[in-house]
């Protein structure tokens, strides 16, 4: 069964919950928190195809979600169990520092800003993206300079209005910008002429431009403006569990690295022959799952349940679905991509 | 209330309510260190410091200079104009609005009436964001920048916006707004100090062509007087937009219509009841003078309605100020989407900046409040 809990986190919740809570009791570890209370509260975005969405079947899908599924699954033995919380650009940090909520899987970028600032810890990196610009075919712009004195469509809180002035405001070119927080709004202004591009992470403007319903009148540019390394965040001062996080995302990479999926995870396991490599990761050597606080068979459960990257990654962006979203960076190190896990062991 | 009370009764009641003052100030004490201590323990940066640092980011319609190298404390102060000229023309326009479609709901003419009752009932019960969403959409349905609506090739309308002639320098329009202030206050004085020496001519006495003059004919002495050359700028169209001139972006343009006419259809009844609360028998004396319907609502009943009015239409003031924050849903750069927006998501310094915007707007509302209060004071000390 799916837990469907829609609950939307207002800003004033955290910040009342930094007003009211005892200094104190924000220490205790959130490993135990979220056993007690049995699921993971997870901060998404809810409005991402491809990373986060409900689908028609009303359930929860995409690269962020599996994430928070592939945690729950590795803690507490059942990938169904987490708790999705839509949380705003403006709250998310807060909800998280504050510990309204456990994960915050939001495809967020990881700045030293946000790190230094926030009281939030980052993971690692999920999905490699960066700030890409889609304009409308009549134009015809070619290249990003061309749009030299235009008007852009950008969604707030994001690296995106500071990243567009450090492109088009060192280069002395001027622009204007329209900043709609709510995505369908801020994709309508565009679609309807208000703007002459729309800037975002490139990912999303692909997801997005895949589901209109007439792609063929818009244009993705080539150039891409900044690096956003997005992933998962946790809050800070808690070591125990920013490694589940980070090496339960790092065991379904290494799954793919290994050739582990989630129909011959069963089969490798009991197999006395598979390499050293594939019993550690799947706990049928060494204690190192032990060694996190969980059992030996975390990483199992999180591959049986939910898959390795690469099954993610094709589930929700490959090409079966209807976003397309080629995996440039986001290929295992081994096809020469970015995604490398430390070694498990 | 007798005055002459025991020293001991004032002594507990002074006591009594410094001791709830004290209260007061220890709860805010207690919440806000609470805070700060947990700031603290979070690793969450705070304080106010941020507002000199660089913004970063642009504004898309500014009354002041603003680039993204001024600072957050800037970007907050651009904020704040928009708010306030949001709310002012709104205002303005839904009390022009509101009062006519008011009067018209208690015409005696049938088509009248019932033509206005039903704009009040269409508008009154459509939430405020559907109208701002329907005006946004109807504003980007204008034609594009290349097709543009043009009056006499100097005023132009699209769906980027309507661009406007202006002052080619724009810091003259801060001095002649100055200058009109000070004409009307010195208007103001000269018409108080004839009144004081002249005979007493009732409340027919009318100060407004006096204090127009002052209005109009000050900034002109000094225009002619100084050697300052005022020039027109001419919006033309060059590249993706519109250069020269001034331009009043869609999102001010649906945000201000929405709240105008939202906010009128609330006007328009509270003038309905405040009117249809002046006994009948006014109405019978009037028309048993002689009064037409004209005179007899100009000179009896809406100096009577007025009173009744002030609280309600504060109100409904108090109301449009803080209802331009709506602004954020189709992204009008005011106060919330600034500081309350872009400034707070880029520091992450949500209890600042929340506090920052809610204490503006506090204050907005405050001043309204007393400027009515003290218009209430001197209608009731005038008429009743």
């Amino acid at each position: 069964m799916h837990k469907l809990n829609r609950a939307k986190l207002l800003l004033g919740a955290p910040l009342l919950a930094l007003l009211l809570t005892g200094a104190q009791a924000a220490q205790a570890g959130v490993l135990d928190k979220v056993k007690a209370h049995g699921s993971v509260r997870c901060g998404v975005a809810g409005d991402k195809p491809g990373f986060s969405l409900i689908d028609d079947k009303g359930r929860w899908t995409g690269m962020d979600v599996d994430l928070c599924r592939a945690v729950a699954a590795a803690v507490l033995g059942d990938a169904d169990k987490v708790e999705y919380l839509t949380t705003t650009a403006k709250n998310r940090f807060t909800a998280l520092a504050s510990g309204e909520i456990d994960i915050l899987s939001r495809a967020a970028s990881w700045t030293a800003e946000r790190i230094a600032n926030l009281g939030v810890d980052f993971t690692t990196v999920w999905f490699y993206d960066g700030q890409g610009f889609m304009t409308h075919a009549a134009d015809g712009i070619q290249k990003l300079t061309d749009l030299d004195g235009a008007t852009f469509c950008l969604s707030p809180g994001t690296t995106s209005e500071q990243n567009l002035e450090d492109y088009f405001g060192r280069r002395g070119l001027t622009y204007k910008t329209v900043v709609i927080e709510k995505s369908p709004e801020l994709y309508a202004a565009f679609q309807r002429g208000r703007c002459n591009a729309i800037s975002n992470d490139s990912s999303g403007l692909a997801a997005r431009l895949a589901l209109m319903n007439n792609p063929k009148d818009y244009v993705l540019l080539p150039e891409v403006i900044s690096k956003e390394p997005l992933g998962a965040f946790v809050a800070q001062g808690d070591t125990v569990w920013r490694n589940i996080v980070t090496w339960t995302a790092y065991a379904l990479m290494t799954g793919e690295e290994l050739g582990v999926t989630s129909d011959n995870v069963d089969e490798l396991r009991g197999n006395k022959t598979a390499s050293t490599d594939i019993a550690r990761l799947l706990g049928t050597e060494g204690t190192i799952g032990k060694s996190f606080g969980l059992d030996s068979d975390w990483a199992y459960r999180a591959l049986k349940q939910v898959g390795n990257y690469g099954q993610i990654y094709d589930r929700n962006l490959g090409q079966q679905t209807a976003l397309n979203i080629p995996r440039g960076l986001n290929r295992s190190w081994k096809d020469h991509g970015l995604m490398y896990a430390p070694p498990i062991r | 209330m007798s005055t002459h009370r025991s020293p001991n009764l004032r002594l507990s009641s002074v006591l009594q309510q410094g001791l709830v003052l004290a209260l007061v100030a220890a709860v805010f004490y207690l919440l806000s260190s609470n805070a700060a201590l947990n700031l603290k323990n979070l690793n969450i940066a705070s304080g106010f410091g941020f507002l000199s640092q660089r913004a970063g980011y642009d504004i898309s319609f500014s009354l002041i200079d603003y680039t993204p190298d001024a600072t957050y404390a800037r970007a907050y102060l651009v904020g704040l104009l928009n708010t306030l000229l949001v709310s002012v023309l709104s205002i303005v326009l839904a009390t022009l609005l509101g009062g006519a479609l008011g009067m018209a709901r208690v015409s005696d003419n049938w088509l009248i009436k019932r033509l206005s009752g039903t704009c009040i009932e269409f508008l009154r019960n459509v939430p405020l964001v559907v109208h701002l969403v329907w005006w946004y959409g109807l504003v980007l349905a204008l034609p594009g920048v290349k097709h543009s609506a043009s009056l006499f090739g100097v005023v132009f309308l699209n769906n980027n916006g309507l661009n406007l002639p202006w002052l080619e320098q724009g810091s003259v329009v801060g001095w002649g707004l100055f200058l009109m202030l000070l004409g009307t206050l010195l208007a103001y004085v000269f018409c108080r100090l004839k009144e004081a020496r002249g005979p007493w001519r009732g409340f027919a006495s009318r100060r407004w062509p006096a204090l127009l003059a002052g209005a109009v004919l000050l900034p002109l002495l000094v225009y002619a007087l100084s050697d300052a050359h005022v020039q027109w700028e001419v919006p033309v169209q060059r590249g993706f937009g519109f250069k020269g001139g001034i331009t009043l972006v869609p999102e001010m343009l649906a945000l201000c219509l929405a709240l105008s006419f939202y906010s009128a259809s609330y006007i328009a009844e509270i003038v309905r009841g405040a009117i249809e609360s002046v006994h009948r028998g006014q109405y019978e004396a009037a028309r048993a003078l002689g009064f037409t319907s004209g005179t007899t609502l100009r000179q009896l009943i809406v100096p009577q309605a007025i009173y009744p009015m002030i609280p309600q239409i504060t109100n409904t003031y108090l109301n449009i100020v803080k209802n331009s924050s709506l602004g954020v849903v189709i992204g009008f750069m005011e106060l919330v989407s600034s500081t309350g927006g872009t400034t707070l998501n880029q520091t992450g310094q949500a209890i600042e900046c929340i506090a920052l915007v809610m204490g503006t707007y506090c204050a907005i509302s405050l001043v309204i409040s007393l400027a009515m209060n003290i218009y209430n004071h001197r209608i009731g000390q005038r008429g009743h």
